[in-house]
C-alpha cells in the first residue's frame, strides 16, 4: 500500500492570529506596568502639641518654605548640613522643623542629607 | 522607461523580524515593571537618595497634594483615618504603615495626617520617596 506524501505547506502557519495575541499582550503590559521604583524613609511621628520639648538639650534645623535652612538660628547651606550637625551634636536628639510652607520635597531633601546621622526626627512647626 | 515590475514576497517572510522585535518588547515589559493595581490617587513622591527598597505595597497610606487620603486603595474621609489606622493596626499590631506623600504637600497638611496617625496608634511610619532623576 502507498500511502500518500501529505502536502508540503508553503508557509509557516498562518502567523496574523499569533501577532494579533502578541500585540493585546504587549499593549496589555505596556499600560499596567509600572516603573517607578518606591524607596523608604523611616520617620518618627512628632509628639502631641502640648507635650514639652523635654529640659534635654536639643539641635534644631528649621526647613523654611523658600529651602533656606537655619541650625540652631544659624543659617546654613544644606551641603554642609549634616558636617556641621556632626560638630555640633553630641548625642542630642536633632529635630527637623518645618515652617510655613514648607514642601513635603524641601523636608525630604534635609532628612536625606541626614541620613547617616542618629537620633533624627520630626518636630512640629 | 520601464521599470521592472517588484517582486512580490510571501507576506509571512516580512514579518519574522517584525515578530521578533515585539516579542523583545513584551518580554523587556513582562521583566522590567511590576504589576499593581493603579491607584485611586495621582500621587508624585519626593526624590532622595535613600536606597532603602520598600519590599511590598500593603498597609499604604496614600496622602495627595490637595489633602485626599486613601488606605490600601480605599479612599478615606479625612475623619474616618483614625479609626481606619487603629483597626488596622489592632489586626496586625507590628504593621508598618507607609506613608506615600505628594512632594508638593506643605508641612502643615503632613503634619495634620501624622496627628491622625499617632492618635490611632501609629508611633513610625515609612515615608515613600522616589530614586532621585539625576
Amino acid at each position: 500500500m502507498r500511502i500518500e506524501s501529505p502536502a508540503r505547506q508553503r508557509s509557516l502557519i498562518s502567523l496574523t492570529p499569533l501577532i494579533d495575541v502578541v500585540f493585546i499582550l504587549l499593549v496589555f503590559f505596556m499600560l499596567a506596568s509600572n516603573f517607578t521604583q518606591l524607596r523608604a524613609i523611616g520617620v518618627t511621628i512628632p509628639a502631641e502639641a502640648g507635650a514639652p520639648a523635654g529640659g534635654e538639650q536639643t539641635v534644631l534645623v528649621r526647613v523654611h518654605a523658600d529651602e533656606r535652612l537655619e541650625l540652631d538660628g544659624q543659617s546654613v547651606q544644606l551641603g554642609e548640613l549634616a558636617e556641621r550637625i556632626r560638630q555640633v551634636a553630641n548625642g542630642q536628639p536633632i529635630l527637623v522643623q518645618p515652617v510655613g510652607d514648607a514642601r513635603l520635597q524641601t523636608l525630604v531633601t534635609v532628612l536625606d542629607q541626614l541620613a547617616g546621622v542618629p537620633g533624627v526626627s520630626l518636630a512640629r512647626p | 522607461m520601464r521599470l521592472p515590475e517588484p517582486q512580490r514576497r510571501e507576506m509571512g517572510e516580512n514579518m519574522i523580524p517584525l515578530i521578533n522585535v515585539v516579542f523583545l518588547l513584551l518580554i523587556f515589559f513582562m521583566l522590567a515593571g511590576t504589576l499593581a493595581a493603579p491607584e485611586p490617587l495621582q500621587i508624585r513622591p519626593p526624590a532622595a537618595t535613600s536606597d532603602a527598597a520598600v519590599e511590598n505595597r500593603e498597609w499604604m497610606l496614600l496622602l495627595s497634594v490637595d489633602g485626599e487620603l486613601a488606605l490600601d486603595g480605599v479612599v478615606l474621609p479625612a475623619e474616618a483615618l483614625a479609626a481606619a489606622v487603629g483597626k488596622l493596626l489592632q489586626e496586625h499590631p507590628d504593621a508598618r504603615l507607609k506613608l506615600k506623600a505628594d512632594a508638593d504637600l506643605t508641612a502643615a497638611k503632613l503634619i495634620q495626617v501624622m496627628d491622625a496617625l499617632r492618635a490611632a496608634g501609629a508611633e513610625r511610619i515609612i515615608l515613600l520617596t522616589q530614586k532621585a532623576a539625576s
